[in-house]
């Protein structure tokens, strides 16, 4: 009886972690305007003749749902960063459920790469998305990762470097000689001292430059009117310490108000090599995007 | 170590909008020469779906 008890008991707690749960995740979408939140489907409407101009056309958009077959409604979201493939067809993306203490706990909560296949019409506007998980997101030692990833850049034609959330470093991962697997390298961004003092916040944007990596921090230092950013070798022999002088068009009004906050999200680089900065504005659930773009990284 | 400023152009200003979730994540892509870019949201742990949600939005780039 009490071998019982404690053979129990370990199951329990191999339940508990995750393992033979054989939780298969698979994710399907639905118009963004037609999804189950009517409100918020009456406002991306009013919204849609907002998101075009003479620089860019809005092609539509998705909301991603999960379907688990343990109906467990904890096992797909937290996205923070995107690769795409095959001319948009394919997109790599990475969760980050680092904020959810009690979710962090338990192994199958723990980041994750999802791959999706991506359906466009004539157009190009893009109309379904159907995607799964990829495996777990394992550090150097082969240890999960709790969360904490917030972006994800490409380097030739398998290597990928993902930034996190208050670390100073960047992990590589080789998808062609190790797939989804461990990390295989490990690139530092500066010192520890030049990050600013904000939990929660680190290198949110990264993309590629040649055979180098920009990347930008995700807020102000304490002291600084800029955001800090770097150009790293892929080496981590030279690292270029450049300034990001962030929401350059946006009124004096919402920059001079400290409770919106103003953070750089995401970057992406052109073919032509200039790069696409993804800025957000928001203060509680009301959300302001900013796309900038600028010509190539001058040396001044 | 060098220090340089770089300054951007606007391509896309929403204004405050409640309709737009929490955006982390952009990526571009190339079709038949036509350049598009792929934005996609964090729903924060809102499981049930209410206020946050993970968005896929796609645009074209006219330039």
């Amino acid at each position: 009886m009490k071998r019982l008890s404690i053979v129990l008991t370990i199951l329990l707690f191999l339940y508990y972690k995750g393992f033979s749960q054989n939780v298969k995740t698979e994710v399907y979408s639905l118009p963004w305007t037609n999804s189950k939140n009517e409100k918020k489907n009456e406002a991306r409407k009013k919204l849609i003749p907002c998101l075009s101009n003479d620089n860019l056309v809005f092609k539509g958009g998705l909301v991603l749902y999960s379907r688990s077959n343990k109906t467990n409604k904890y096992d797909f979201g937290g996205l923070s960063a995107l690769h795409c493939f095959d001319n948009g067809r394919t997109i790599m993306t990475v969760s980050d459920y680092s904020l959810e203490e009690k979710l962090a706990k338990q192994t199958q909560f723990k980041s994750k790469w999802f791959q999706f296949t991506l359906e466009y019409d004539d157009e190009q506007t893009l109309v379904g998305a159907k995607g799964m998980v990829k495996g777990q997101v394992h550090d150097l030692n082969s240890l999960i990762i709790r969360g904490e990833i917030e972006s994800m850049a490409y380097l030739g034609d398998s290597i990928v470097y993902v930034g996190f959330d208050n670390l100073n470093y960047l992990l590589s991962y080789d998808l062609k000689k190790s797939g989804f697997g461990c990390a295989v390298d490990k690139l530092s961004v500066d010192d520890k001292q030049c990050f600013p003092a904000r939990k929660n916040a680190g290198i949110e944007a990264l993309t590629n430059v040649g055979d180098s990596l920009f990347a930008i921090y995700e807020v102000k230092g304490n002291d600084n009117d800029y955001y800090e950013a770097w150009l790293i070798d892929s080496g981590g022999k030279n690292t270029e310490r450049l300034r990001y002088n962030g929401f350059v068009n946006v009124s004096d009004t919402y920059m001079n108000n400290s409770s919106i906050l103003k953070e750089v999200k995401g970057a992406t680089t052109l073919q032509n090599g200039d790069i696409v900065i993804l800025e957000k504005l928001f203060k509680r659930l009301i959300r302001q995007i900013v796309f900038v773009s600028y010509s190539s990284i001058l040396r001044k | 170590m060098k220090e340089n400023y770089i300054e951007p152009i606007t391509l896309l200003d929403t204004g405050f909008s409640k309709a737009l979730d929490n955006f982390e994540g952009i990526d571009s892509y190339t079709v038949d020469g036509k350049e598009y870019l792929l934005l996609i949201s964090d729903d924060n742990g809102d499981w049930n779906g209410e206020k946050q949600q993970t968005l896929l939005l796609n645009f074209k780039l006219l330039k």
